[in-house]
């Protein structure tokens, strides 16, 4: 039971190292709190609006419809300009993200005629252009759609011998009153999976955590050398002690280490920004703690087949960025491409996540990441048993 | 080897990649006994204790500890338990203090409380660590490191203690505390390999020292016995004005010398009988009317020793 020893010792290191205290509480605690107040929608009043110039040096009246419809979008500010020219300005200086330039012959109630609205967008910031892309859109395709039941109303009542010369500002004006006031065909929308939450943070708060997780793999690859460069790893050798007491012992170190971290960014994510740990906090416990094992595992076998720390932090680094990458740590992976998702299969944080996310978000029972668990388990002893065949004591 | 044996240690060989680096060695080691082992760099020294300690299995050869085969694995773990190992260099875990340090290495040693908190302060006591028992180790000096060093292989009682250059690098306060601990070691029956650069400490502390060099023992007696064994044991100098070159070879003769030479103002001269030869070399300078400014008389040393079985400096 020496490894118990080991285990123990190592932990008392960790706490007695005041770097050590700022990766493990510090970092987790700064991450999370950046990501909560970036992500987590609990200042969303204060979002600023998307600023949306237009230029038109027509009859104001003929572009009633469009405008009114871009200005009913509360998170739309919208900026009239003299010129394209000046909106072009604007977008170069930031202060509009997209300009729309509006036809001078510009006219809803001209059903005979085509018009281009212009889009220019600021090529720094196309998230925030697509979303206005979007609006603009929208609003267009109303204003097609009135367009069309003009013209066909307009050739209805030719058909029943009715001038339609007369009748069609008539027309105009009741379609043009339809647009503003009606909603015949609404969404409702209503969220599946435990409680409401912000997509963007509950993707976020799991992956980090996984990330902080495969920090231990650095962590523990660095201490090991530590140990072979002070000579106390032979001199625990020397001693009537297994080597493989000194592997579960630093995994279990490891381990530990690991879980702790996850356990405080959940906690912070929780206290500060009211992130949901499921109906009962327990299962995310367990789950992390078979996560955590793994990691360790991963971070033995690291430092088990290096032989030196140069090679065990490089190794270790290529192995936390890559996983990271591809198993969903950094961005959601239902938005990378089909064979980048496989891949993702084959990392330690594609199923942590996944088990993570099922009990948090779906506040699904233990039971439901059984496969995820059998998995990271599986990885872990895989990980382990291959140190235990590689370790290089000196 | 007789009942009073507790090492025994016999044509031990082991090699790195081919090349032979202890080439068959022999020595057996008393119970209270001291026994140093000097040597070059490169002398196989540090393979040889490292095998002594366990931590590298033999090519060829034999270990026995207390009877104890150490090529018998199920004698191993009773074999570890029988061997202090203090390595060069400083292996201890600065985080930590000397109590957890210590305590650490005790359990992993099996101790058990209460005997081992008392085998802490008695340990802690001899080191003269008690008053610093609750300092992280990394404010220590490296004398202070040095003795809890010596202090972590010494929880378990036990009956083979190795110092691998104990005293490198420290104040000659801690020093002197370290000859006391082994002297302290000696006097409790524990044997003690002693491996050191300093022919003075061996000279010192050791009941017989070995000399390696090349993976092999090429000298192993008392001190006084191996000394002996250096032709004109004392090296005369002689601070003297007008020396005559031609004068070398009727010194030599005149005095039994094994080695004279007139260098930089002084007279050097190797002898064995240094008490015959003073009054009778004074007498004759003064005779033939030189002046004598300054006589020294060097007393031979393991140097000597190195030197005149390898014609080589232990310091190479």
């Amino acid at each position: 039971m020496n490894w118990i020893h080991i285990a123990v010792k190592d932990l008392k290191i960790i706490m007695r190292e005041k770097i050590a205290w700022l990766t493990m509480i510090l970092l987790p605690l700064v991450v999370v709190t950046v990501a909560g107040f970036a992500l987590s929608g609990l200042f969303s009043e204060s979002v600023p609006d998307l600023k949306l110039a237009y230029s038109y040096s027509g009859n104001a009246e003929n572009i009633e419809p469009l405008i009114h419809g871009l200005e009913e979008i509360e998170a739309i500010q919208l900026v009239q300009t003299g010129s394209k020219e000046d909106g072009m300005k604007l977008i170069e200086k930031s202060s509009v993200t997209a300009l729309i330039v509006i036809p001078e012959d510009f006219n809803v109630g001209n059903i005979n005629s085509e018009f281009t609205v212009e889009f220019y967008y600021d090529v720094s910031s196309q998230s925030s252009s697509g979303i206005l892309q979007g609006m603009v859109q929208g609003v267009v395709n109303s204003l097609n759609n009135s367009l069309v039941t003009i013209e066909l109303l307009a050739r209805q009542a030719e058909q029943y011998g009715a001038n339609t010369q007369e009748l069609l500002p008539q027309i105009v004006e009741k379609v043009r009153n339809s647009f503003h006031t009606t909603e015949r065909i609404g969404i409702a929308v209503q969220g599946v999976g435990g409680e409401e939450s912000n997509e963007s943070f509950y993707q976020v708060i799991p992956g980090f955590a996984v990330m902080f997780l495969l920090f231990s793999i650095i962590g523990g690859a660095t201490k090991l050398f530590d140990e072979r460069q002070n000579k106390t790893l032979r001199r625990i050798l020397i001693a009537p002690v297994k080597k493989s007491d000194v592997i579960i012992g630093k995994w279990v170190g490891m381990t530990i280490e690991g879980f702790f971290q996850a356990v405080i960014l959940f906690l912070a994510g929780k206290l500060i920004f009211g992130l949901s740990l499921g109906d009962n906090p327990l299962r995310l416990l367990c789950f992390l703690l078979i996560a955590a094992g793994t990691a360790g595992a991963i971070g033995v076998f690291v430092a088990s087949i290096s032989k030196s720390l140069k090679q065990a932090n490089g190794l270790a680094m290529l192995l936390f960025m890559l996983m990271s990458a591809l198993g969903g740590s950094w961005w959601p992976l239902e938005l990378t491409p089909a064979f980048m998702q496989t891949a993702g299969k084959f990392t330690f944080n594609y199923w942590a996540i996944s088990g993570i996310k099922k009990l948090i978000l779906f506040n699904q029972p233990l039971l439901s990441v059984g496969f995820e668990m059998v998995i990271l388990a599986l990885v872990g002893l895989i990980f382990l048993f291959l140190s235990f065949e590689y370790f290089k004591f000196e | 080897m007789t009942q009073n044996t507790l090492v025994e240690v016999s044509s031990l060989q082991k090699s790195y990649a081919g090349d032979p680096v202890v080439k068959g060695i022999d020595f057996n080691i008393q119970k209270g006994e001291v026994m140093g082992l000097l040597g070059p760099n490169g002398a196989g020294k540090t393979t040889t204790v490292l095998m002594l300690a366990t931590y590298l299995a033999p090519d060829n050869g034999a270990i026995k500890i207390a009877g104890k085969s150490m090529s018998e694995p199920k004698d191993h773990n009773a074999i570890q338990r029988y061997i202090g190992y203090v390595p060069q260099e400083i292996s201890l875990y600065g985080e930590l203090n000397s109590i957890e340090n210590l305590a650490f290495f005790g359990k992993l040693y099996g101790v058990k409380r209460p005997i081992l908190e008392e085998k802490i302060d008695e340990l802690l006591e001899l080191v003269g660590l008690s008053e610093k028992s609750k300092q992280p180790v990394k404010q220590f000096s490296g004398g202070m490191q040095r003795r809890l060093n010596i202090a972590l292989a010494l929880l378990h009682n036990p009956k083979f203690v190795i110092l691998d250059e104990p005293t490198v690098g420290i104040d000659p306060q801690s020093r002197n505390r370290i000859f006391d601990i082994v002297n302290t070691l000696r006097k409790n029956g524990v044997s003690i390999l002693y491996i050191t650069h300093y022919m003075e400490e061996a000279q010192s502390l050791c009941d017989r020292v070995a000399i390696m060099d090349g993976g092999k023992i090429i000298a192993l007696d008392t001190v006084d016995k191996l000394l002996q064994m250096v032709e004109g044991r004392h090296i005369l100098n002689v601070e003297i004005d007008g020396w005559n070159e031609a004068m070398n070879a009727e010194l030599k003769s005149k005095y039994a010398a094994s080695k004279a030479a007139y260098q930089n103002g002084v007279l050097s001269i190797h002898i064995t009988d240094v008490k015959g030869v003073i009054p009778r070399l004074i007498s004759d300078l003064y005779n033939t009317g030189l002046t004598i400014k300054k006589i020294d008389i060097k007393e031979p040393d393991l140097q000597q020793v190195f030197l005149q079985l390898t014609g080589k400096d232990l310091r190479d």
